[in-house]
């Protein structure tokens, strides 16, 4: 005899005391999502740290120095010198000393020396006012473009003068080498000189540095002294020697790095594969599951990997040129370039490219606004490492970048000239900084990067210490294929 | 181990104390899975989703009420936040007609996997309401809320699958026995 019940209560007495097991995969899968959460909670809090340091850097860049540190020792050193400018110590009416009125033997002396010495000059080192000699030179300019019209053309006279004596960085050396030759040398040839410089920087830096060596051999061998090319020679194959030892520390690097990764990985494999298989079947099942999850997260990667290998990423970028001891003003601009990169695996990006960057900043001193400008070609070779895979997916960016200089102008309210030999020709930065990635569609994507560059010694003079660097929001719409 | 003590190991993420947790309490929450769920898949993959959940809010279990039945509700959550994502694929019939959810049926004999099947192919709210207020002791009132649905549309909906039920039971029932008799024969 049936007795009929309730569906209901039927089906809960039977399922009441059942007892099914899930699938043995489920605990590694679980306990692979924890181990990866575990990361991720560490990765978030680096992320968060590195996050708030970017940022501050970002709020002193583009608000210049809230604290105003360095502002106020500019302007006290300005005070001091218009006050050392303004006033004679020997006029007793207080009146305002100009030297067109009053020269006295002590500036026509620092003038002549400006004359003499044109790689002193202020306007050819913009930054570097730190010797004492050169503090005494800028002593005279400065009076001379500070109080009287005439005496501003007559140094400008003098400063077109001074810039037809320059050859290139290494004269410095041969201003030290107080060579009574180099007041003749031809300002056609120099001219040609530079005009050549600015064609061959296309190639590559160490070719342009050859190529100037054996110009400036040729053109000394006509006007100097043979014993003054010597210095030259020497200075030049240092900075090559430098850039060699540079190219070959990274290359070496590169391998050791290589080298290592390749230890590492032989070290992580698991020791189940290297090992006999063990007889007892308790092993022999975890050495199937693991296997079997190994399997599984081989396909879950293969399922996640592109089906694209190559992005191009054509961007536009604002970059922000500062040095560290000081801050520059007016020092923002708009460059652009190309990206081409290449999937190593589904998280790993290699990325080189071509940038066009032109940077500039301005000095302001006793109301004489001087503005450089300095244009470089960038080829940087950088990886892209994915850590956050979501919406919107994170990156870290990191690499260096070579750079060759184009140009480098100086324009003042009157004139415009070029210092490009007061920059290296080519330096190198280290780039550190992040992406963010918007998926637009299956090809396209939407990227802001904010990297942060420091650059290798970009300027050639020997006593300029400080160290320059440029913080760049790159953005643009990357196609993968 | 004492669950005190494995609760508080899992609450410092000790990975054993996960692993042991988990095998404690997998089969009841597998069960659990598989009534809310369509397919085996479907089930391991919400059983997944809910220890994810159990071991990174843990936390947050104060000590209150029963330990197995604070997981076994987020197991059903898990179950009902998929329902919601999909709720627009499956049929909604909204019926407010309010009947008698009382259907009889002679003692059933099948096995398990069968009986599971029969509820799995069950329309999803059909299912969701069937499972909620007979087998986990959930009021219509408290349906309604989960579900976004009205008292009325949960009692009919329960009716209606008790019916369907029935009916799939009694169907699997009579394959079942032709089956052995073809066998036998």
């Amino acid at each position: 005899m049936n007795t009929k019940k309730d569906i209901g209560s039927q089906i809960k007495t039977l399922l009441e005391n059942q007892n099914v097991s899930p699938s043995h995969s489920l605990w590694s899968n679980l306990e692979e999502e924890l181990k990866r959460k575990k990361k991720k909670r560490k990765l978030s809090l680096i992320w968060l740290s590195s996050g708030l340091v970017s940022i501050t850097l970002l709020i002193f860049m583009f608000f210049g120095n809230p604290f105003g540190f360095n502002e106020k020792t500019i302007i006290n050193k300005n005070s001091v010198n218009n006050k050392n400018l303004t006033k004679n110590p020997d006029d007793k009416n207080g009146t305002v000393n100009t030297d067109a009125q009053n020269p006295s033997p002590n500036n026509n002396k620092s003038i002549n020396q400006a004359v003499k010495n044109p790689n002193s000059n202020r306007f050819n080192q913009p930054e570097i006012a730190t010797s004492k000699t050169d503090k005494t030179l800028n002593d005279s300019v400065k009076k001379a473009t500070l109080n009287d019209n005439a005496l501003i053309q007559a140094t400008h006279k003098s400063f077109n003068k001074t810039q037809k004596g320059l050859v290139t960085t290494k004269n410095s050396s041969l201003s030290r080498s107080e060579n009574p030759n180099k007041k003749h040398l031809n300002p056609t040839k120099t001219h040609r000189l530079s005009s050549s410089k600015k064609k061959k920087n296309a190639s590559t830096s160490q070719k342009t540095i050859v190529k100037t060596v054996e110009k400036i051999k040729t053109d000394t061998e006509n006007n100097l002294n043979p014993e003054s090319y010597s210095s030259i020679d020497n200075s030049a194959f240092k900075t090559l020697n430098k850039q060699e030892k540079l190219t070959e520390k990274s290359l070496n690097h590169s391998i050791v790095s290589s080298t290592e990764k390749e230890d590492k990985k032989e070290k992580n494999t698991p020791k189940s594969l290297n090992q006999p298989i063990a007889l007892n079947p308790e092993k022999e099942q975890e050495i199937e599951k693991e296997e079997k999850a190994k399997e599984e997260e081989k396909k879950k990667k293969e399922e996640k990997k592109p089906s694209y290998k190559w992005v191009v990423f054509p961007h536009a970028s604002l970059d922000l040129y500062d040095r560290f001891d000081n801050s520059f003003s007016n020092n923002i601009t708009v460059n652009y370039g190309v990206y081409f990169s290449y999937f190593l695996n589904p998280d790993i990006v290699l990325r080189t490219g071509i940038n066009n960057l032109k940077f500039q900043y301005n000095e302001i001193e006793n109301n004489d606004s001087v503005s450089q400008e300095l244009r470089y070609l960038e080829i940087p070779l950088e990886i892209k490492h994915k850590i956050i895979d979501k919406k919107i997916s994170a990156s870290v960016v990191y690499g260096l970048s070579y750079l060759l200089l184009n140009d480098a102008v100086i324009k003042t309210d009157l004139n415009t000239f070029s210092n490009k030999s007061s920059f290296e020709n080519a330096t190198i930065s280290l780039n550190l900084g992040f992406s963010l990635q918007k998926r637009l569609n299956k090809r396209l994507y939407f990227n802001v990067e904010p990297i942060f560059k420091s650059q290798f010694k970009p300027l050639a003079e020997d006593n300029a210490n400080f160290s320059i660097f440029t913080t760049s929001i790159i953005t643009g719409i990357e196609y993968k294929f | 181990m004492n669950l005190d003590q494995l609760i508080k190991a899992c609450k410092k993420q000790n990975i054993k104390a996960q692993s042991e947790l988990y095998n404690r309490y997998k089969n009841t929450l597998y069960l659990q899975c598989l009534k809310y769920c369509k397919t085996v898949e479907e089930a391991q993959d919400n059983l997944q989703d809910a220890f994810l959940f159990i071991f990174s809010n843990i936390k947050k279990y104060n000590g209150k009420g029963s330990f197995e039945g604070w997981m076994k509700r987020i197991t059903i959550n898990k179950a009902i936040d998929k329902y919601k994502k999909d709720s627009h694929i499956s049929i909604v019939i909204n019926d407010d007609i309010i009947k008698d959810s009382v259907v009889e049926i002679a003692s059933i004999k099948l096995p398990l996997d069968e009986l599971l099947g029969c509820i799995q192919s069950l329309p999803t709210r059909y299912k969701l309401v069937f499972n909620l207020y007979e087998l986990d002791n959930y009021s219509h009132q408290e349906i309604s809320q989960m579900l976004s649905i009205s008292v009325g549309t949960s009692k009919s909906n329960l009716h209606r699958a008790k019916l369907l039920l029935k009916d799939a039971i009694i169907n699997k029932s009579a394959l079942l026995n032709l089956n052995k008799k073809s066998y036998e024969y």
